[in-house]
């Protein structure tokens, strides 16, 4: 580390002075061995932060919708396209376009595809360079994920992120109540197992009318974990648990016993 | 470090915490499952309120691994505010669970995260209680978050 000259060259994005909360974006260009764009961004919305970006790199962003929340990042990349991979942390896909028989430092231009931003991932990485960022998101005032966002998400290619939709769908309002079943009801069908069983979950946390029958499909599942979903959410279901004392799984059948144990001393089990 | 905050989240469960959960243990045990995947974990909000015996001080909480025997350690975490404390059940299947633990809040809000220390399902069983500052036990309610 010794012997190397830095020299920092610091771009300030606002104006010297500027209020406490306009201070947050900047892109700093520090030089080692290698040039690095650092990102610095807090309680920021992240158009605003893209058009910083933007004016400060000369590359255009394009979007059609993106959450509105603030975030705070910090991003260290040695090319804008590692900055922005950085930024959105693999919740939006990104389309760059480079000049043909260009070195790949500096795009062209940029699109920003179907984002999907997770409150539940909200950290605050403090004071230390990452090439990670963890944003720092506030969804809305309840907290909740914007459903056209979860509806989109339902149809993922990735099963994490559809299982994760599925799982977020139960805390939806009421007001919703048609359009959340109907998918939650679609997702019991899904190919992946644990996207199955957040839907058994999403159903019987929202007291759906289809929950009763959910559960007693689930537990005809090829997978355990879809069955053991079933028991743990079958509430008073006791026909449902003396069902399950038969499943050919360990963990599933002493579940089920251990409910109806319970069930029997007279405690009230969930 | 990372820093992990909870603050929104915690304003979210609040709104169940306050609407009720269909089916709360009176007993203040909490039953539940761990899916097969090694990350799977249970995420619940406890919040402690004054039943008459006086405002919740701190909330004890205890998990038992419960059979089958099988290789996953069940731990229980407990977050509130700034302050973390984690137990695990050692022996899975045995008469004793993990360490009990105490944490004193600053707010009335307790997120309580279950998980496991390898892939395999798992069935777990805790304690949990609000209690005031001399002891006593006072209101006490529970919503399950994320269950897997």
């Amino acid at each position: 580390m010794s012997g190397y000259k830095v020299r920092l060259i610091c771009l300030l994005l606002l104006p010297i002075g500027a209020g406490a909360d306009e201070q947050a974006a900047r892109v700093m260009l520090s030089r080692d061995a290698a040039t690095s764009w650092r990102l610095e961004v807090r309680q920021q919305p992240l158009p605003g932060v893209l058009k910083t970006i933007t004016e400060k790199t000369g590359v255009p962003i394009h979007y059609s919708v993106l959450p509105q929340a603030l975030i705070t990042a910090t991003c260290v990349g040695a090319t804008v396209k590692q900055v922005l991979e950085c930024l959105f942390n693999k919740k939006a896909d990104l389309v760059f376009r480079y000049k043909n028989n260009a070195a790949q430092n500096r795009p062209e231009e940029v699109w920003v595809l179907g984002t999907n931003v997770d409150v539940e991932q909200a950290s605050i990485l403090s004071g230390a360079e990452t090439q990670h960022p963890i944003p720092d998101m506030s969804a809305g005032a309840d907290g909740t994920e914007p459903m056209d966002n979860l509806l989109e998400q339902v149809k993922a290619d990735d099963p994490v992120q559809r299982a994760d939709a599925v799982a977020r769908l139960s805390a939806e309002k009421q007001s919703h109540d048609g359009t959340i079943d109907s998918v939650l009801v679609s997702a019991l069908s899904d190919k992946n197992a644990e996207v199955r069983a957040q839907a058994v979950f999403a159903l019987a946390k929202r007291e759906s009318g289809g929950a009763p029958a959910a559960l007693q499909h689930a537990l005809q599942d090829s997978d355990a974990s879809v069955r053991l979903m079933a028991v743990d959410n079958a509430g008073d279901n006791v026909a449902l648990l003396q069902q399950a004392l038969n499943d050919s799984d360990e963990t599933v059948r002493a579940y089920a016993a251990t409910k109806l144990e319970k069930f029997s001393n007279g405690a009230n089990v969930q | 470090m990372t820093h992990i905050i909870f603050k929104n989240v915690l304003a979210t469960v609040t709104v169940f915490g306050v609407l009720g959960y269909a089916g709360g243990a009176s007993a203040h045990e909490q039953y539940g499952a761990l899916g097969k995947a090694a990350s799977a974990t249970d995420y619940y909000q406890v919040t402690c309120s004054d039943d008459g015996n006086g405002p919740g001080d701190h909330l004890f909480v205890q998990i038992k691994d419960l059979a089958p025997v099988a290789k996953p350690m069940v731990s229980i975490l407990v977050v509130n505010g700034l302050q973390a404390k984690n137990a695990t059940d050692a022996v899975d299947g045995n008469a004793t669970g993990s360490p009990g633990l105490n944490i004193k809040g600053t707010t009335q809000t307790y997120a309580v995260l279950v998980s496991k220390t390898a892939a395999g399902a798992e069935n777990y069983f805790f304690d949990y209680h609000c209690l005031t500052a001399n002891g006593s036990h006072t209101g006490t309610d529970i919503y399950p978050f994320q269950n897997q």
